[in-house]
């Protein structure tokens, strides 16, 4: 059985970390960033979500062909979006409801 | 107790090093197989929300936000507990391994009943989707509406099933370190079961984002 680089300690400074990092998520969203907005909750994410592989699930301490194996689904998940986006950004799609449904309301008027 | 007896070695591999490297990949590998199962579903929510993007920010207005903030920081804290169990199992110390497992299966049962709660309350609220729904915005909206809600209850619903099953295998694992009082510990059983959950903590920490904070300064 391998033994892996972790000891208590630094699992508990990955935890803040994460934490620190999910309140900060929360707090990005209340600001006004508009196009950002969603780029940086994210980019967050992607952040959070690289703490846990490297630190949590011992990324750090596998072998390259290991890391290779962590990177598939992504890979392919990529292609896959990229091609979607391709597709769906340079052709009409008949949407479920008319456009002017979704047309902005004043503030006052959500929920 | 401590019990730092080795892994079984399996006849077709070498040595543990080779059976732990197997191990390890297989496991990666399935987790590849999940990350496209839930990609074609975020692939899906990118689409619709590209189109409805202003009623899916006020349909996510209607989640709420403090018990999915809390159930996230569950699921973040049951990963460290996860990963301690991982530690403690690698070292061949058993008592730890069952106290860190029981607190992560403790953690990983308060996620599913706060998530549990959430889902009574949109139920309550007419937010299922189906012959009830009822989205109070602009009435044109509710197809939109409907369809964000269906995204919320599909990424979240399969979500919810990977946290059962990891559960329903962690008590399994603890029981059987439990039970047998010479029990080796499998640090391998304990370190794929670790992947395993952390990589459902993972699909979550982009849920969370994507479902509960659309657009929220408004």
């Amino acid at each position: 059985m391998i033994r892996h680089r972790s000891s208590t300690m630094s699992s508990a400074v990955v935890l803040v970390s994460l934490l620190c990092l999910l309140a900060i998520s929360v707090i990005a969203a209340h600001f006004p960033l508009r196009a950002w907005s969603s780029g940086v909750a994210l980019g967050i994410a992607a952040i959070k979500a690289g703490l846990v592989a490297w630190y949590f699930m011992h990324l750090r301490d596998e072998s390259s062909l290991i890391r290779v194996f962590s990177l598939a689904g992504v890979f392919c998940l990529t292609i896959m979006l990229t091609l979607l986006t391709t597709d769906y950004s340079d052709r009409h799609v008949q949407r479920l409801e008319a456009p002017e449904h979704d047309t902005p309301r004043p503030v006052g008027q959500r929920q | 107790m401590t019990n730092s007896a080795p892994t079984p070695l399996a006849h077709h591999f070498d040595n543990l090093d080779q059976q732990h490297r197997a191990a390890t990949a297989g496991l990666w590998a399935f987790l590849a197989t999940e990350v496209l199962l839930f990609g074609g579903m975020f692939a899906g929510y990118a689409v619709y929300r590209n189109w409805y993007g202003e009623t899916w920010a006020a349909a996510s207005h209607k989640l709420d936000l403090v018990m999915g903030t809390v159930n996230t920081a569950v699921l973040l804290v049951s990963s460290f507990t996860m990963a301690l169990s991982v530690q403690a199992a690698e070292a061949g110390q058993r008592q730890k391994v069952l106290r860190y497992l029981a607190t992560t299966i403790v953690l990983g049962a308060v996620f599913l009943a706060i998530k549990g709660s959430e889902y009574a309350h949109k139920i309550e609220t007419k937010l299922l989707p189906g012959p009830h729904f009822h989205w109070d915005g602009v009435p044109a909206d509710q197809g939109p509406a409907e369809i964000f809600f269906s995204y919320y209850f599909a990424l979240t619903g399969t979500h919810a099933v990977h946290m059962v099953i990891g559960l329903l295998i962690l008590i399994v694992l603890w029981i059987r370190i439990w039970r047998e009082s010479r029990f080796v510990v499998n640090g391998q059983s304990v370190a794929n079961m670790g992947l395993y959950w952390h990589f459902v903590d993972v699909i979550w920490v982009f849920l969370f984002p994507l479902l509960y904070l659309i657009d929220r300064s408004h």
